[in-house]
């Protein structure tokens, strides 16, 4: 039994090792990338480059909050509003429902990757780029994804709002038609 | 009841006010927890302009428009022909500005835009 003890531990340290050891490599892997004129020319732009972040994070923040009062109202006070009122009137307009409920979605989705794109933002502003350049590059890398993502979603809003409209073009079409039609009848 | 929790009880009837406090204390700091991780949870924190570090983004001239003055669709009332054009009217400019202006475009997180990338002519511009 002492000797199954011992062996499960044996194992369990060896293996907790070779996970640090495993780590530690691809940690140096990773560091050895960088060349030295690289990781000086890093360093060299370090403070010039933190204050492009903190100055692209409160561009980035006024932004955000535009964006985020201009899509807000688009959603809830005209895309809402006329669907509404739509049912109200026992109109069919399931295929406005369904486009503002992808709207709503791809609002939440803005909402959620502003805020991974924002603290990975802060995140790479308190790294010590003196000291740790490699680091530094890398976070700013990982910001830098993060913000494409953004602008992704941003994309994706303002195509969900065209075709909102598309949709509505073609409904106000049909109901056009389809009144002008009851009074010739 | 136990000898124990007849000892507790009669310690907190001893130190009332001193266990009201404390019961105050940890009430306090639960609902602060609670509300700090709402704050960030639900997203607030990102259009909070009193951070640290956005001082005066709120103040900068056009950096903040408000949707205040947009007309907004009555949601009540009949559907005709007017009201529709209506719709149109107010979705419009907003469909248009859209194709306008780009938000979180450019690539200013590169690193030829920070100045970190490992260009040779880069790096020898630096040194200079």
């Amino acid at each position: 039994m002492m000797k199954k003890i011992t062996l499960a531990l044996v194992v369990f340290v060896a293996a907790v090792a070779a996970g640090f050891a495993f780590a530690g490599s691809a940690s140096a892997q990773q560091s050895s990338v960088f060349s030295e004129r690289h990781k000086l020319r890093i360093v060299e732009s370090c403070t010039s480059a933190k204050a492009s972040l903190a100055r692209l994070h409160k561009t980035d923040t006024s932004m955000r909050v535009n964006r985020g009062q201009f899509y807000e109202f688009i959603g809830s006070k005209l895309m809402a509003r006329l669907n509404s009122r739509l049912a109200i009137n026992k109109i069919d307009s399931s295929k406005l429902i369904v486009k503002t409920s992808e709207y709503e979605q791809a609002l939440g989705e803005f909402r959620d990757t502003y805020r991974a794109y924002e603290e990975q933002l802060v995140a790479t502003s308190q790294v010590d780029c003196h000291s740790n350049p490699v680091e530094f590059y890398q976070e700013v890398a990982k910001a830098r994804a993060s913000r494409a993502v953004v602008q992704q979603k941003v994309a994706d809003i303002n195509r969900l709002i065209n075709e909102y409209y598309q949709i509505f073009v073609e409904f106000r079409a049909e109901y056009t038609k389809a009144s002008q039609g009851v009074r010739l009848d | 009841m136990t000898k124990q929790t007849n000892k507790f009880i009669s310690f907190v009837m001893k130190h009332q006010l001193t266990a009201l406090l404390v019961i105050a204390v940890i009430i306090a700091f639960v609902f602060t927890v609670v509300g700090l991780s709402l704050y960030r949870s639900s997203g607030t924190a990102q259009v909070d302009l009193s951070r640290p570090g956005l001082e005066g983004v709120a103040g900068e001239e056009d950096s903040i428009q408000s949707t205040k003055n947009f007309a907004e669709y009555s949601a009540n009332g009949t559907v005709s022909e007017q009201s529709l054009s209506e719709f149109e009217s107010l979705i419009k400019p907003h469909i248009e500005s859209l194709s306008k202006l780009v938000f979180f475009g450019g690539d200013p997180l590169a690193p030829e835009s920070l100045g970190l990338d490992d260009r040779e002519e880069s790096f020898e511009q630096a040194e200079e």
